[in-house]
């Protein structure tokens, strides 16, 4: 029985990576949701926007490098990151205005336009290969390690290490403040309170006074900026390719759904909920466990319930339940 | 006789081909209750839409101090000084009391925003109470009441109401009409459709009896109820 080492192995193997992992989700499930609750169609094309965004942040990045600018010991792409956002909102109103508020205007049954936002993932995932391609870019610099391995161990004399990279660290509180920001702006603003009184029942909002366009002006720019930060965080976490952030939308969708659809506290929880279930589910507990149990009853498994490969599978097994058990998720969404 | 302060006159229109309302004339003046009964069907929630700009109409006019305001839309007409309570989904249910309140004066842009609240706490007392709770987890009276101050945050001139009491208790339904008269003594018209036609003929000044989308009947509450003709066809004798 090792105790200790069992659980820097569960903070390193489970905790730190479901924790930014779950960060990541969170900002992206966090626009999904917004958008389904004022313009009331869940966008397939989040995914992609998120990859657009991204793109544009590695471009200006490698600019800013060319130019000799960084950030120190944290990821040029922080710098970045402004300029990405404005490419996507700008992006995102584009797609609205050409596309979304033409069914907007016709009142299209919302499985038309979630239609209309496939073709739109499929428009923007050109796009991205065109301008970035299809291959595999790492863009993240700066200190890579918050808490190096080697440190933990001489530091603390245990066999296990216990790393935390910059990145990871980054994705937590970039998802903390823009969750605090967000809350504060739906809770406390006029302009966050119109949008939630737009989601809440459209005919009173317009009875109210309520401009429709604005709302959905600004839900797109505060869902784009999301998406922007969400992708650039993963990106700098693993690294950057298009067709990944496709995969995404399955567990960013389980999330949103898990926690309520429309509800942004429910995307949060239901974030790191899918997250610690794909860590779980896919970790090989080998290791933690033989600190735990003598070697000799563990046999040669490596006790993975599921190999990595398969980890989308585990947001569909949680829709699956979430949807069969309780449709309106935990926090009671449409 | 002058022009009335708000005034449907002649309205003709109705949602699809059909034409539900059949030059139907609906009018109130300041501080009165102006209510409209008869029987299901008879197109009475149809003409006070028409009245607040949800329906085209396609003869006829409606004027608010004497300004045509046929081709308004709703949102315009709020704009004028007309609040409208919905008779269905007239809250913000997952918003608490006070933000429905805000969420009424959204398009105002004074600073006395916070006075128009206290006075609608005055009104509905309990309202102050569960300010901070959600409109959605109120019984059935106090979401009307919560309907009635969210229009009434704008400061309207008019005050429609579609079916008020619907769904609400008989006790309820009595304190409800007592604070509509309580706003109706502040100088706001009402004009009101009710399905209690005797308890809203008490309290009308006037009353308009609709049967398929035309007037039938036109008096002051009052002489209505004593009406034998209308007692016994709408009031069950």
């Amino acid at each position: 029985m090792d105790l200790l080492n069992a659980l820097t192995a569960f903070l390193n193997f489970i905790v730190v990576p479901g924790l930014a992992y779950g960060s990541q989700l969170a900002l992206g499930a966090l626009g999904i949701t917004l958008i389904f609750s004022v313009l009331r169609f869940s966008n397939f094309a989040h995914g992609d926007t998120m990859a657009f965004g991204t793109a544009f942040v590695i471009l200006f990045t490698w600019w800013f490098q060319s130019m000799g600018i960084t950030a120190g010991p944290l990821p040029t792409a922080l710098l970045a990151l402004p300029l990405g956002i404005l490419i996507t909102i700008a992006m995102v109103l584009a797609t609205d205005r050409v596309v979304y508020r033409f069914y907007r205007k016709q009142r299209a049954k919302p499985i038309i336009v979630v239609i209309v936002s496939t073709g739109v993932m499929f428009v923007m995932h050109g796009l991205v290969r065109m301008i970035i391609g299809t291959s595999e870019q790492n863009f993240s610099d700066g200190a890579r390690m918050l808490l190096n391995p080697q440190d933990f161990r001489a530091a603390t004399g245990l066999a296990e290490p216990l790393a935390i990279k910059t990145t990871q660290a980054i994705s937590v509180a970039a998802a903390a403040i823009c969750c605090v920001a967000l809350f504060w702006f739906l809770q406390r603003t006029r302009t966050g309170k119109s949008m939630r009184a737009y989601a809440d029942n459209e005919d009173l909002a317009l009875l109210s006074g309520i401009n429709p366009e604005r709302v959905v002006t600004i839900t797109w720019i505060v869902a784009g900026a999301l998406a922007c930060i969400a992708g650039t965080l993963y990106g700098l976490d693993k690294s950057y390719r298009g067709v990944v952030y496709f995969s995404l939308l399955m567990p960013m969708f389980a999330a949103a759904i898990v926690g309520g659809l429309g509800s942004p506290l429910g995307a949060v929880v239901g974030s790191f909920i899918v997250a610690f279930s794909e860590l779980i589910v896919t970790n090989a507990w080998r290791k933690i466990f033989s600190y735990l149990v003598p070697p000799d009853w563990l046999g040669d498994g490596l006790y993975q319930a599921l190999s990595t490969d398969y980890k989308v599978a585990v947001s569909f097994g949680i829709l699956i339940i979430v949807l069969l058990f309780r449709p309106q998720g935990i926090f009671g969404g449409k | 006789m002058a022009e009335p302060f708000l005034i449907g006159e002649n309205m003709t229109g109705g949602y699809g081909a059909v034409d539900i309302l059949h030059s139907c004339t609906l009018a109130v003046e300041p501080g009165e209750i102006a209510v409209i009964v008869g029987p299901n069907g008879a197109g009475k929630s149809t003409a006070m839409k028409a009245v607040f700009g949800m329906l085209k109409l396609r003869q006829g006019s409606v004027r608010l101090m004497g300004e045509d305001i046929t081709t308004l839309t709703p949102q315009a007409r709020v704009r004028k000084g007309m609040g409208f309570v919905p008779q269905t989904h007239n809250i913000f249910t997952g918003m608490t009391v006070e933000e429905n309140l805000e969420m009424g004066a959204f398009i105002r842009e004074d600073d006395t925003i916070r006075d128009t609240m206290e006075q609608i706490y005055g009104l509905f007392p309990i309202l102050r109470e569960k300010r901070y709770q959600k409109a959605g987890e109120l019984s059935g009276g106090q979401r009307q009441q919560v309907a009635v101050g969210r229009a009434l945050m704008t400061q309207p001139k008019v005050l429609m109401l579609d079916e008020p009491t619907a769904g609400v208790s008989p006790i309820v339904m009595d304190e409800l009409f007592d604070r509509i008269i309580e706003i109706a003594r502040t100088g706001i018209s009402i004009l009101m459709v009710e399905q209690n036609a005797r308890q809203a003929l008490e309290i009308a000044d006037k009353g308009y009896v609709l049967v398929q989308g035309t007037n039938r009947y036109t008096d002051t509450g009052k002489a209505l109820l004593a009406d034998p003709d209308v007692r016994k066809s709408f009031l069950g004798g």
